[in-house]
């Protein structure tokens, strides 16, 4: 029980710790992440517009850079060269163009006549004799603007979103017009993407969508009009949700490691209070059973040491003070001993004096009687003198009763057996209730002497006749072996004092008969209780362990050897 | 014992020694620039390739401008059941070997195998697999007719029936011995006696590099670019179609200017060709009128050579046109071999199909009708031709057969091509044989 306690008290501490270490990242991660969680969505939305703003710079620098170049090739010889044969009535090669865009950052090229049809083209000469009709609409001297342009590959033709601009050939009189640019396609939106870090998608109605980068998780989208077609860039979250997942792992790890110090700040702190307690309860139960010489070591500090330190001065004042009663409890015993067999000794002295006075004087006198007073005397004498022996081995019986030998056996079914043998005094009557099967560690020759001292005390008690119960019975973890008369019962008075020796309530009883039974229950752990029957007559308990073994013991159930 | 008496009559009237009477004096290399295009053609498909194969690879006859058929490597006899193939004293292979029946015969097999032309050639030979087979362990080869063909000649002289040992496409009886990569030296022993040159060079060039290497005559020939319109035009090109895939190509004719189509994605000596024979077999000049553009749908699978750039602009071209009429037409480049055997095989829908002509307008129907694929066809249209005797008769009947089978044949014929090259001025001697293909052995310089 000491022990449990001590456990629940640093069960207690150890969950204190723990709630103090918890309370903080109860309170703390949720405002930290709602605040990540913010910050974080800041960060995405700083992100989208940034990947936007470097999509609009791409897109001025794209128009700057087709700009100046559909510029230079309208003023390139071979440029003029072609338009000059265009004006002049010979048909130009389909892609005459291509040579003009070598090395220059173009993939639309094409030089069309004034009535808008294309007579040369370096990516799409197959288109060459057509009216092209993204092309068609691009006004010469304009801006950049972003129209459908068709790209052909082996699998067909798409369209797809071009910047282009327009520029009239000088050298053709305006016979010729070079609308270049530079389309739209997934080179372009793959670059974009690794520019921006985001995911770039191009898309609109008939045009052939394009797409490149990744954006996992939550994303953020911006959209940039681009003519007929919609660039839209998308961050994902999920290298944000990264990071925020990595600064809550954060936290919560180090929420944990807290938990974890604290909860072994908490066991050493706990340990520290309550080992002096556990000790102080171990020390308590020692006391309790007997052994006041117990210290318990002095740890702890303040006032647990104060306790510490006061429990030792009780224990040792307690041991002074039960050593002391134990020697003057000795002395009285000794006293009432010594009374006991003054008084056994002298009252067969008494007479054995008287007769021997009497004969001698008889002697002296030359009294005729002598022969007939010896002859008289010398039996009584003779008794009084056997009586002082069976006295004397009365208390040397007492003195050199010897360590008892326990071994296991059934307390109610050796009572039964040994009753059978024991026998009673006519007049007496002995009624047996036996118990449930007691098993016990016991000497079997001195649970006999008990068992006969206590029968021999009961008769005793009733002269005239009576009726001695013996029962067996289980009280928590002791056996219980009763034995109860109807005689007249100890007197209050005496109650406390029957089990010295010395001390009895028959004129002619040594006094010894009980205090051997208390000193053989001593012997087996436990105790001999005087007490008082129901019916009035004296009833004496024995208590003795139960032993504890958990099966049923094969229990001798010998008889006694002797009564 | 009847084709020996022929073989030592011929080896009497053998034109060897007459031949080499009046040439100039021998020396010098001659320097030829190709495109890379003319470069890949080593089967000698094009006008182009026909003129640089035959350097070292040449074919059994020539057909002189003016139509005469020129023995070269072989002599042929007419017999009761068809001609037989004399090799010429002298016609042996750079390994030594002789051209004899055998050679012939497996040569001309992996030329079936290979070309239209070959087979369009060799089609009114009765049972030539068989023929071809089990040819005679004497130098002649006897090829008998399964009806009369007076064109047989004319077609046997075709560059796809130059005789080659090997898979190489160059490994044949030509003026010039191969002397390493891209060099050829003078055959002295050739039966049409040695070139004039000793020997010729031949360097791969892009077009600008060329044109710059004949203008300043680091290149005596130039392969590939140029070209004389007036020249005859015999590669021929045709659209063919799938029966299934016919109304694919009714929807591109009339959106298709054939003239414009030369114009702006051909270039050079070509023409277009509204008929099955070009113009300079006497097709017509002229297309006949055709509806209005529809519409379609649905989807088709086109084939065409893809070592010829005028075959992929034209490609192209028509991919956008077909867009226009509402079909997708996806693109499928294949080599010239894997062109015909995959065609043969059943792949694609469309097919871009070149083909060198014979110079005479029946033994060109042959192989107008061979690419359109129904050898029953074949054999009915050509049979009743070949019975003409006369030529003019032969090429009158033809041309107008041609105008009534184009609208039933499973092919859109669109324009014909010349030989495109240029020659230095300083070049002398320089012919053209019927073909349009240049005779380089004679050529010199001063």
């Amino acid at each position: 029980m000491a022990g449990t306690g001590g456990m629940r008290l640093r069960t207690l501490l150890l969950l204190a710790f723990a709630l103090l270490a918890l309370l903080p990242l109860a309170v703390t991660v949720p405002f930290a992440s709602r605040r990540i969680e913010v910050t974080f969505a800041r960060e995405l939305a700083a992100r989208a517009d940034s990947a936007a703003k470097l999509a609009s710079a791409e897109l001025d620098r794209l128009r700057a850079e087709v700009d100046q170049s559909v510029s230079a090739c309208a003023a390139d010889p071979l440029t003029e060269s072609v338009a000059l044969q265009l004006e002049s009535g010979l048909p130009p090669a389909a892609d005459a163009m291509r040579g003009v865009a070598e090395g220059r950052p173009l993939t639309v090229l094409t030089l069309r006549d004034a009535s808008g049809v294309s007579r040369s083209s370096a990516f799409l000469p197959a288109r060459v004799g057509d009216v092209e009709p993204g092309l068609s609409a691009v006004r010469p001297g304009d801006p950049p603007v972003v129209v459908p342009v068709e790209v052909q590959n082996a699998d067909g033709v798409q369209i797809r979103p071009a910047l282009v601009t327009a520029r009239l050939v000088e050298a053709a009189h305006g016979a010729a017009t070079l609308v270049g640019g530079q389309v739209l396609d997934e080179p372009w939106v793959t670059r974009l993407a690794g520019l921006t870090g985001a995911r770039v998608e191009l898309q609109g109605p008939g045009l052939a969508p394009a797409a490149a980068g990744t954006a996992e998780g939550r994303s953020v989208r911006r959209t940039l009009p681009l003519g007929p077609a919609e660039l839209t860039l998308a961050v994902g979250s999920a290298a944000v949700d990264e990071t925020r997942a990595t600064l809550l792992r954060a936290l919560l790890t180090a929420g944990a490691l807290g938990l974890l110090l604290a909860l072994v700040a908490g066991f050493l702190f706990a340990r520290g209070i309550t080992r002096p307690v556990e000790a102080l309860t171990e020390g308590v139960r020692s006391v309790a059973g007997g052994a006041l010489d117990t210290r318990v070591p002095t740890a702890g500090s303040g006032e647990v040491r104060a306790l510490v330190d006061a429990f030792n001065r009780m224990t040792e004042d307690l041991g002074h003070a039960t050593r002391a009663l134990r020697t003057a409890e000795q002395a009285a015993a000794w006293e009432g001993v010594a009374r006991s067999l003054a008084h056994e000794l002298r009252n067969p002295l008494t007479p054995l004096q008287m007769s021997l006075e009497t004969l001698l004087a008889a002697r002296k006198a030359h009294d005729p009687r002598f022969e007939a007073l010896f002859v008289e005397s010398a039996p009584a004498m003779l008794e009084e003198v056997e009586r002082l022996r069976r006295t004397i081995d009365a208390f040397a019986r007492f003195a050199r009763l010897p360590a008892a030998q326990l071994e296991p056996l059934d307390l109610t079914a050796w009572t039964e057996q040994a009753l059978g043998i024991a026998g009673a005094r006519p007049g007496v009557t002995v009624r047996w209730e036996p118990g449930p099967p007691l098993p016990v560690l016991a000497d079997r020759d001195q649970l006999a002497q008990l068992l006969h001292n206590l029968l021999r005390n009961a008769e005793e008690a009733m002269p005239a006749g009576g009726q001695v119960t013996v029962r067996t019975k289980a009280q928590g973890d002791r056996a219980v072996l009763e034995v109860e008369d109807t005689g007249p019962g100890i007197p209050r008075d005496l109650r406390s004092r029957v089990l010295e020796p010395g001390v009895t309530t028959k004129a002619s009883g040594t006094g010894l008969g009980l205090a051997l039974g208390a000193r053989i229950a001593q012997g087996h752990g436990g105790t001999l209780e005087v007490d008082t029957a129901q019916g009035g007559g004296a009833l004496l308990r024995l208590r003795i362990p139960r032993s504890r073994l958990s099966r049923e013991p094969e229990w001798p159930s010998a008889p006694p050897d002797r009564p | 014992m009847r084709a020996g008496r022929l073989l030592v009559l011929l080896a009497l009237v053998s034109p060897v020694a007459a031949s080499a009477a009046a040439r100039a004096r021998d020396g010098g290399t001659l320097k030829i620039a190709v495109l890379p295009e003319v470069r890949a053609d080593r089967w000698g498909e094009t006008p182009e390739g026909a003129v640089l194969r035959s350097l070292l690879a040449a074919p059994l006859c020539r057909i002189e401008a003016e139509g005469r058929v020129q023995p070269m490597l072989a002599t042929f006899q007419r017999t009761a059941e068809g001609v037989v193939i004399v090799p010429r004293v002298g016609a042996r292979f750079p390994s030594g070997t002789p051209l004899g029946a055998a050679e012939l015969a497996r040569a001309w097999t992996r030329a079936l195998d290979r070309s239209p032309a070959a087979r369009a050639a060799l089609g009114p030979v009765r049972d030539v697999a068989a023929v071809l087979a089990q040819p005679s362990r004497s130098a002649l080869l006897v090829l008998p007719l399964a009806h009369p063909w007076p064109d047989l000649e004319a077609s046997l002289c075709h560059p796809a029936l130059a005789p080659v040992a090997g898979e190489s496409g160059t490994d044949g009886i030509g003026p010039y011995a191969p002397d390493g990569a891209d060099r050829g030296r003078a055959v002295p022993g050739f039966p049409e006696g040695r070139p004039h040159p000793d020997g010729f060079a031949v360097t791969a060039l892009a077009r600008r590099a060329a044109q710059r290497a004949l203008e300043i005559r680091a290149a005596q020939v130039l392969l590939g670019d140029g070209g004389d319109p007036s020249a005859p035009a015999l590669l021929a090109t045709y659209l063919v179609s799938r029966p299934a895939t016919r109304p694919l190509v009714a929807l591109l004719e009339p959106r298709l200017d054939r003239a414009a189509l030369v114009r702006s994605f051909i270039g050079g000596p070509a023409l277009a060709m509204p008929g099955l024979l070009p113009a300079v077999l006497g097709g017509p000049e002229k297309a006949a009128a055709s509806g209005s553009p529809g519409r379609g749908s649905g989807t088709a699978l086109l084939l065409y050579a893809a070592d010829r750039p005028t075959q992929r602009a034209v490609a192209q071209r028509l991919q956008i046109l077909l867009r226009d009429a509402g079909v997708q037409l996806t693109l499928a480049p294949r080599s010239p071999e894997a062109l015909d055997r995959d065609w043969r095989a059943g792949q694609g829908d469309l097919a871009l199909r070149s083909v060198l002509l014979p110079p005479a307008p029946a033994a060109a129907l042959a192989v107008v009708l061979e690419l359109a694929g129904d050898p029953a066809a074949s054999r009915r249209e050509l049979a009743p031709l070949g019975s003409l005797a006369d030529a003019g008769e032969r090429a009158t009947r033809t041309r107008e057969r041609a105008l009534q089978l184009a609208a039933t044949l499973p092919l859109l014929p669109l324009y014909v091509e010349g030989l495109r090259g240029r020659l230095d001025p300083a070049l002398v001697d320089v012919r053209r044989d019927a073909f349009g293909l240049w005779m380089l052995d004679d050529a010199w310089w001063p």
